[in-house]
């Protein structure tokens, strides 16, 4: 791999985690409110997220 | 509540183990190894604790307030050490210190032992070995001592540095107040300064240089103790390793000019680096940054007024009742409580602002400076916030679903109430060592050494005090802090040199805490 492609790689590698991050901060607030409005459903959705993001997390780091 | 037996209490500790085995065997970074254990956590709650996912979703929303609470310091003391760095504010403290003095183990105190527990006060999270242990290697010494010296010289510093990082996380996850963990806290790791001090003297210049520099680690660790005593036990615990160490600073200064520490038999004072800078900051305002710090720190806790105004935002969410399908009950109740403006780390953002423009003002940056502290923020914060994240995510987790109840349950019954005061500053320890972190075993253990305090009917404040202790001391010798320090001073790949000698030297100290909690939990 030349350096170029090493430093795209790198960059990447630190969006995803960013995205990440985002995902596992941001996300259990949508899941508190959705099932403080027992909205089933979208609290499903939103946890399902938030495991994709902690997949991402496992996946990047 | 499930039964007691050796199969339920493995399964309980089978995310800690995770975490263990991931990071010591297949040498994962934190964040890698945390999200593992998450998923652990998760399973096993699911299938073997009968958390649904009701249960769990409000379980992260909890965990994820604990993670702001500490992340919101993390982010904000990595801005402050950056606008600090980039201005050469760091760079100028570690260059002029070991030139006040020819006597080596004193030079190799002020930097390794005062100066590292500094950065670690103001930053920490492995950037204090980083920036010591080269000019260590500068002054002569080898790599393998520098980063044993600038490693085992912070590990008094932790819990109370990094502004606090690790007790906010300890009082976070176990809903003790400061007021009743900082005395013992401060009081163990007081005694841990002095026997940290001692290794770095004998490290530097075996027993000879310990002896000759005994009375400088007698006054030191007095000053650098007692104020984080002060300190922490007056509610400015995140100031507490800041404060000890520039106390310390100041009187290492005094200390290191006096006529006993100046007959040049050793090697001459050293200028380690020349800069190319136009412009430098001197001594004093390169420590300006820190003075603004403390100045706010203060302001905001000791002026009721000033406390009132800044902390009149707090936000917070409320949880109901959560019960497991065996019946494990987390009671209704509000999750941790943030103050926006008056947080530790909204401090640290004021100071960080006020510290760039008056660098900025007096020329000490160079062009582009904004966005490289930024960058370079940014770029350090955001794995080690995964890591963090996904190890409250793990803890808040194994607590709702009564795993960490069963685990102290375990302890409870296997180790006698005689015996664990002896035990529990290793678990902080281990916790530390496999973690990387105060703040991560704090998180992982607090509860657990909570719990199983109550349930031997032994003192919680001093049992946490002890989990803590173990764990600052701990985190200096974890193989992802080693790697970082080592990386620095050409040792990479040879990591297993320094961890071999950092675990000689690393538990030390805690066997002396291990000692003194015994002693204490007698009276």
């Amino acid at each position: 791999m030349t350096s170029a492609e090493e430093a795209s790689a790198q960059k990447r590698k630190q969006r995803l985690q960013a995205l990440a991050l985002l995902l596992i901060l941001g996300l259990p607030f949508a899941i508190y409110l959705a099932l403080q409005g027992e909205l089933d459903g979208l609290a499903f959705f939103a946890g399902a997220t938030y495991v994709i993001g902690m997949g991402i997390a496992l996946w990047v780091s | 509540m499930l039964n007691l037996t050796w199969i339920n209490w493995l399964l309980a500790l089978a995310p800690v183990l995770t975490v263990l085995l991931l990071m010591l065997v297949f040498r994962w970074g934190g964040s890698k190894a945390g999200a593992a254990a998450w998923f652990m956590a998760v399973l096993v709650a699911l299938l073997f604790f009968g958390a649904g996912p009701r249960l769990l979703g409000y379980a992260q929303a909890r965990a994820v307030l604990l993670t702001l609470d500490v992340l919101y310091i993390i982010w904000m003391a990595l801005l402050l050490f950056h606008v600090a760095d980039e201005a050469g504010a760091i760079e100028i403290i570690g260059e002029k210190l070991p030139a006040l003095t020819p006597d080596r183990t004193i030079q190799a105190l002020l930097l390794s032992w005062v100066f590292v527990s500094f950065l670690q006060g103001m930053g920490g999270f492995g950037v204090p070995v980083a920036i010591v242990a080269p000019l260590l290697v500068g002054m002569g010494f080898t790599a393998v001592q520098a980063v044993v010296m600038a490693s085992i010289g912070h590990g008094w510093a932790v819990t109370f540095g990094s502004l606090g990082t690790s007790f906010a996380a300890l009082q976070a996850t176990t809903g003790v107040s400061d007021r009743v963990l900082a005395p013992e806290s401060a009081l163990l790791l007081g005694v841990a300064s002095l026997v940290s001090g001692a290794i770095v003297a004998y490290v530097a210049a075996g027993w000879g240089g310990l002896r000759r520099a005994l009375p400088a680690l007698i006054v030191l660790s007095l000053v650098m103790g007692g104020v984080q005593y002060i300190l922490a036990t007056n509610g400015l615990w995140t100031l507490g390793a800041t404060g000890g160490a520039l106390s310390g600073l100041v009187v290492g200064v005094g200390i290191s000019r006096l006529p006993f520490y100046q007959p040049a038999e050793g090697a001459a004072p050293l200028s380690l680096m020349g800069s190319a800078r136009a412009s430098q900051p001197s001594l004093l305002m390169a420590l300006a940054a820190y003075g603004i710090l403390i100045v706010l720190a203060l302001g905001v806790n000791l002026v009721p007024a000033l406390d009132m105004l800044f902390n009149a935002v707090r936000v917070t969410l409320m949880f109901p009742e959560l019960a497991t399908s065996l019946g494990w009950i987390t009671p209704a109740g509000p999750g941790r409580s943030l103050s926006v403006f008056g947080h530790p780390g909204a401090i640290l953002l004021y100071t960080s602002l006020i510290a760039y423009l008056v660098y900025h003002r007096l020329g000490y940056y160079e062009d582009g400076a904004a966005g490289r502290i930024v960058a370079k923020m940014s770029k350090s914060a955001v794995k080690s916030s995964l890591g963090i994240a996904a190890m409250v995510g793990m803890a808040t987790t194994m607590s709702h679903a009564g795993m960490t109840n069963l685990l102290a349950r375990g302890l409870s019954e296997s180790v006698s109430a005689g015996l664990y005061p002896v035990v529990a500053p290793f678990i902080g320890t281990l916790g530390a060592f496999m973690t990387g972190s105060n703040t991560n075993s704090n998180v992982v253990f607090g509860l657990l050494q909570l719990e199983t305090a109550r349930l031997l009917g032994l003192s919680v404040s001093l049992t946490l005090a002890a989990q803590t202790a173990g764990a600052s001391l701990g985190s200096v010798f974890a193989p992802a802090k080693v790697i970082v320090g080592s990386s620095t001073v050409g040792l990479a790949g040879e990591e297993d040199q320094v961890i071999r000698q950092m675990l000689i030297y690393g538990l030390i100290p805690v066997a002396v805490i291990a000692l003194i909690v015994w002693g204490l939990a007698q009276l």
